[in-house]
């Protein structure tokens, strides 16, 4: 398995104070920028000042706007049991370094190291191996489709009468169904897909991240897409999740 | 020839950009050929917009930020 050699040759870091920025961030255009945005970036460093400043409102806003892609990643490492804890751990180690933090890379890019090495070390501690839907297994995610023996479609993709983005945006109710599968995926899954589709990560920041070869990232990725696809397929057919 | 079942494998690879040229052109010259693949790869392209732009995670807790601002006070 290709690890991610990139990374392999990088120092361990102590990861609170290594803001070097990552290579090979994706560059394509982001559907809906949800990080890294120069607005973000400002009001960040107002909620970092005033948080450092004593201000528990702004340390709190700041909590709560990087809990929920931490603990994704968290519980994609070390299991839902310990991803809470592990999440607090992350933010009491980026507390103490946060009056350091140059801003070099974004904010969530530090706080998801910190979280990402605060899960692997707790995982490796607890012995606890992880989510075995990191491995890529037997199956390849086409089990919901029909192929022929000579691997060919024996049932052709179903025709979608709303197939543009534009268009399905306005279904609210698919909308709903879409993050309630995405809420079920197993959690390195979930992770590698939220990490890659949602944050617009690298390959090779997801499998930094998660500590995953760049191959079972992929997969990871794959199947996730192919589960919501699924999801809109059902929902083109008969209105529902 | 790509068999369309491999093509349903490879086709988050196509669309991310990833994978070797030679790989890329075999997939074209299926996708030229193939009107199923083509409606499972603008399937899986549009999946990925439209999750990108719906998904939403659950936030977190309540009471669980300000929790964790205590734990930071208390070890100040």
């Amino acid at each position: 398995m290709i690890y991610c050699a990139l990374f392999r040759h990088r120092p361990p870091a102590i990861p609170f104070l290594d803001t070097s920025p990552l290579q090979g961030r994706n560059t394509r255009t982001r559907v809906q920028p949800l990080t890294d945005t120069d607005n973000t970036d400002t009001e960040e460093a107002a909620l970092i000042e005033a948080a450092l400043a004593g201000d528990d409102q702004a340390y709190i806003r700041l909590i709560e706007r990087h809990y929920s892609v931490m603990l994704t990643v968290a519980t994609g490492i070390a299991g839902s049991s310990l991803a809470e804890e592990v999440v607090q751990e992350a933010w009491v180690s980026a507390h103490r370094a946060l009056s350091k933090f140059e801003g070099r890379a974004s904010l969530k890019t530090w706080l998801l190291r910190i979280v990402s090495n605060e899960a692997k070390n707790r995982a490796k501690r607890e012995s606890r191996q992880q989510s075995l839907d990191a491995l890529p297994g037997e199956t390849d995610g086409l089990e919901g489709m029909k192929f022929r023996a000579d691997g060919h479609w024996a049932n052709a993709p179903a025709h979608w009468h709303l197939d543009s983005p534009e268009a399905l945006l306005e279904q609210t109710q698919l909308h709903r169904c879409i993050n309630k599968t995405l809420a079920l995926l197993p959690p390195a899954q979930k992770a590698a897909f939220v990490l890659r589709d949602l944050e617009q990560r690298s390959f090779e920041e997801i499998c930094q991240l998660l500590d995953i070869s760049s191959a079972n990232a992929r997969v990871l990725v794959h199947r996730a897409r192919l589960s919501l696809m699924q999801v809109i397929d059902r929902y083109q057919e008969t209105g529902q999740c | 020839m790509l068999k369309c079942r491999e093509l349903a494998q490879l086709a988050s690879e196509y669309l991310d950009g990833s994978g070797p040229k030679s790989l890329k052109w075999q997939i074209r010259l299926h996708l030229a050929l193939c009107h199923n693949c083509r409606r499972f790869v603008r399937h899986l392209r549009t999946t990925r917009e439209l999750a990108a732009r719906v998904s939403a995670l659950e936030p977190a807790p309540k009471g669980q930020s300000a929790k964790i601002v205590q734990i930071l006070r208390s070890r100040d």
